[in-house]
């Protein structure tokens, strides 16, 4: 009985032990919703942060700072100087890093250490800025009021139904550990008064090694990414689709946009010694436009215009992948197929990509309407 | 149906009939005319007036002289008589209310119509749309008539017991003999008997004299107003006591589960069922964490507020001066007071308290910069959850526990409200009602048993009853025929 009792006031004692944990009441802390890197020189990086703008009455509802320092959260320890709330980084939403800065030192290890904050979450959205970030995030946009949640909106739905591969802080390091891989992540341009998506950056390990249209985010997230819908305007010469249509073609190129239901992408490395590959994306589609007058009725047509798409996507998609390859970066993660297909492969991520520049590709793209549209 | 012969000696059917009946304090056998003439009959059944004066006066007043049943049909005058010589019809009708009367040497008897529907109130406590509308008076005699009504059952025992000193409080322990746990049985009795207390006024001090733990907060015997709400539970195998004077049953043993039960959920059909004990569970557990997960979010882990969220829940809490701690307590309190003071006042006088508590103290504290809108809401929607709980008690107990849950979000965030559940749940995993565990089926597992707690299934599963008190009589229906349909044709 004695004993159970000390066990017990010790027990209880122990709770104390534990102290008081450090309290974040919400609004008297500073949420970071953003934040941003630019290279200042010497070696420094100048920080931005965005802040989520409390006071009701205030015009703006955010609030923008920077300051230079050697490392990332040493210019957050300076930005806190000047605040009246403690700078917290629990509701960051967005990380966005300077081409520049990109181009020279790296991201890695910038990434890396928001990655070990854990207040910080891995659904965080990285991206590359073009230009100074700072001067994107400083900048009164006239349409948006919170240019954090702002971006962080855009971003997410670009990604979960647009032709944006997903680019959160966790894929991004997987991407970089991951041998034979690269990371890919969206570039944010400022366009005069509004901030939109312009390109798509490819990486070789963490460093900015060129970067393509948005447009063809759709092929990279095919294979990324391949269970979500999306959209792709198609432009193929009148002249192969003359069969189909109704009256002699007005332009040489005609467009036709559809909307996928889902692609199955497949990539078969056919001979290992010279490093050939077979991509092939099956993709189901329905047919949304078409800029040229067709008879869908009837039922060949459909055929005709899904083998010509085809047969212009996958030149499309091999002139993307040779682009990949002329400048040694692997978004589609053909290292990882060769790596699992081949017995012993040991190679290190530079070693791949020396290897890539030799690699050959057949590339296929097959489409198949499911439907014209639905009326009702 | 069996068919047993009476006896022709009135002893020999006084004995076949008290043996059938084993233990039924409510049974009366009345004999007249130095034991030639008998008179058998449920007390708490019948209209006691009619029966003096229909009955017996004309059979006293006979002297002995009349020898068979045709001659006293003739003087008794009472619209419905029946001769009988079936025992199993005698037992049927005397459980109806009836009288049976038997003259010594005749292997027949007399069934005279005496019954009196038993009156129960309209229920306050426990409302049901679709169920009984009756509830227990604060009659005991009363209050068996009105299980015995809906339950003719020969197993249906009535042991009769006085607890109390001085006010000797007359109990009736109800239990079915083949499906009550006789170890269960015993138990009750024991405590009952061995219980040294100078009065028992109500039934809710009873189950606090003669509950497992007297230190928990949790109540383990259940209280209800509803005949029907015994009748389902004695048929599980629960025990019930009823006090003279008292409108409250008393249920052992018992589940947590028990307390999310109405007697509404098997009026229902079980898909409807299904869905709102679900709802009603999810609010009861809502309930004792939503003004909690409040305090931590917005205290420690301002991180998982989504960010659609943050500008209103900032906004709201701009002005309030205290920490979100306080101002939950405050809340929490107010609430309390304003139940407190409806609870205590006249019907109408509460409608005051009403608009009282919503309209003043709730707008006008957010005007005055007391409490953010959200947390009002919050704590509202709390309140409003505890109130579905069935049980008023177990209502009163899902408020308490919010407040310490609150301090240990204040003081440890999140931590704080998982050491709490962490606490709460070894602290029900201890609780026993009569010696069974009251998480039972979750704890032990008893999988087969969960139609019994959380779920409610279709009536054809509930052929088998539960093994929670490991009934002699296992089955309440055959579950091969419950599987049967019969179309219309066949």
């Amino acid at each position: 009985m004695r004993a159970r009792r000390v066990l017990l006031i010790s027990l209880a004692l122990s709770l104390f032990t534990t102290g008081c944990m450090r309290t974040n009441i919400l609004e008297q802390t500073g949420l970071i919703l953003m934040v941003g890197y630019d290279d200042a020189g010497e070696n420094k990086i100048r920080g931005t942060s965005l802040l989520y703008q409390v006071d009701p009455r205030a015009k703006e509802h955010t609030q923008v700072i920077s300051s230079v320092s050697a490392s990332s959260k040493g210019s957050r320890e300076i930005n806190n100087l000047g605040m009246a709330k403690k700078l917290v980084s629990g509701q960051l939403r967005v990380a966005l890093y300077s081409d520049e800065l990109v181009r020279k030192n790296g991201l890695f290890g910038l990434v890396d250490t928001l990655s070990r904050d854990a207040n910080v979450g891995r659904m965080v959205y990285i991206a590359v800025c073009r230009g100074q970030a700072q001067d994107l995030m400083a900048y009164r946009y006239p349409e948006t009021s919170n240019l954090g949640s702002f971006l962080y909106q855009d971003l997410k739905q670009n990604t979960l139904s647009g032709n944006l591969p997903s680019a959160t802080l966790h894929e991004f390091i997987r991407d970089y550990y991951e041998v034979g891989r690269d990371p890919v992540l969206p570039i944010l341009e400022k366009e005069k008064n509004k901030v939109s998506i312009t390109g798509i950056a490819l990486f070789q390990n963490d460093r900015l090694a060129g970067e393509t249209s948005t447009r063809n985010g759709y092929y990279i997230k095919s294979f990324r990414d391949p269970h979500k819908p999306m959209y792709l305007e198609v432009r193929v010469k009148s002249q192969a689709l003359k069969p189909v249509l109704k009256q002699a073609p007005s332009k040489s190129e005609t467009a036709m946009m559809f909307s996928t239901l889902k692609q199955k992408p497949q990539i078969k490395l056919l001979d290992p010694q010279n490093l050939r590959f077979q991509i092939t994306l099956q993709i189901s589609a329905e047919l949304l436009e078409v800029s040229e007058p067709v008879d869908l009725s009837k039922p060949e047509t459909e055929k005709q215009l899904a083998d010509a798409i085809g047969h212009q996507m996958s030149l499309e998609l091999h002139e993307l992948l040779t682009q990949f390859i002329s400048l040694k970066t692997d978004p589609i993660g053909l290292g990882e197929i060769y790596r699992s297909s081949v017995r012993g492969s040991h190679f290190t991520r530079d070693e791949w990509h020396e290897m890539l520049s030799k690699a050959q590709l057949d590339t296929r793209v097959e489409v198949m309407f499911v439907r014209t549209g639905i009326v009702d | 149906m069996e068919h047993t012969h009476l006896p022709a000696s009135l002893d020999a059917a006084v004995k076949q009939v008290k043996q059938a009946l084993p233990i039924s304090a409510d049974l009366v056998v009345r004999t007249l005319h130095k034991r030639r003439m008998g008179v058998l009959f449920v007390n708490t059944l019948l209209d006691t007036e009619l029966l003096q004066r229909a009955v017996l006066a004309p059979l006293q007043r006979l002297g002995g002289h009349a020898q068979t049943l045709q001659a006293l049909m003739e003087i008794i005058p009472i619209a419905s008589l029946k001769v009988t010589d079936n025992l199993q019809q005698t037992l049927e009708f005397l459980l109806r209310g009836w009288v049976y009367l038997h003259l010594d040497g005749i292997a027949q008897g007399l069934l005279i119509q005496t019954d009196q529907s038993p009156q129960g109130v309209i229920p306050e406590r426990e409302y049901a749309v679709i169920g009984q509308q009756t509830a227990f008076t604060e009659s005991l005699e009363n209050n068996v008539a009105l299980i015995r009504k809906l339950l003719p059952d020969t197993r249906l025992c009535n042991e009769s017991l006085t607890v109390g000193r001085r006010s000797k409080t007359r109990v009736s322990m109800l239990y079915i003999s083949d499906i009550a746990d006789e170890q269960n049985v015993i138990t009750l009795r024991q405590r009952m008997e061995d219980l040294e207390v100078d009065s028992v006024i109500a039934s809710s001090i009873l189950t606090q004299l003669i509950d497992d733990n007297s230190w928990t907060v949790f109540t383990q015997m259940l209280l209800t107003e509803r005949p029907d709400r015994v009748t389902y539970d004695l048929l599980e195998g629960k025990i019930a006591l009823l006090l003279d004077g008292n409108s409250l049953a008393i249920l052992a043993p018992c589940t947590l589960w028990d307390y999310m039960k109405t007697s509404e959920d098997y009026n229902t059909r079980w898909n409807l069922t299904m869905l709102i004990r679900a709802m009603r569970i999810v609010a009861m557990f809502g309930s004792t964490l939503m003004t909690a997960l409040y305090v931590a979010a917005l205290t420690y882990h301002y991180q998982v507020i989504p960010i659609n969220l943050l500008d209103s829940l900032i906004e709201s809490r701009l002005r309030v001066p205290f920490p979100p701690l306080y101002e939950a307590l405050l809340l929490e309190v107010i609430i309390e007071l304003l139940r407190e003071a409806g609870a205590r006042l006249p019907t109408k006088v509460g409608q005051t308290m009403g608009i009282v508590g919503g309209i003043v103290i709730g707008e006008a504290a957010v005007q005055a910069g007391f409490t953010s809108n959200i947390l009002i809401m919050l704590v509202a929607l709390g309140a409003l959850s505890s109130f579905t709980s069935p049980n008023y008690m177990f209502g009163i107990v899902i408020r308490l526990l919010r407040f310490p849950m609150i301090l240990l979000a204040g003081w440890l965030g999140g931590l704080g409200i998982l050491l709490g559940i962490a606490f709460l749940m070894l602290h029900l995993l201890r609780i026993t009602s009569l010696g069974h565990p009251f998480l039972w089926p979750m704890y032990p597992l008893r999988l087969r048993n969960w139609k019994e707690g959380l779920l409610r299934l279709r009536l054809p599963s509930y052929a088998k009853r539960s093994d929670f008190t490991r009934p002699e009589d296992a089955e309440r229906y055959s579950p091969a025929q419950a599987k049967q349909i019969h179309d219309i044709d066949e």
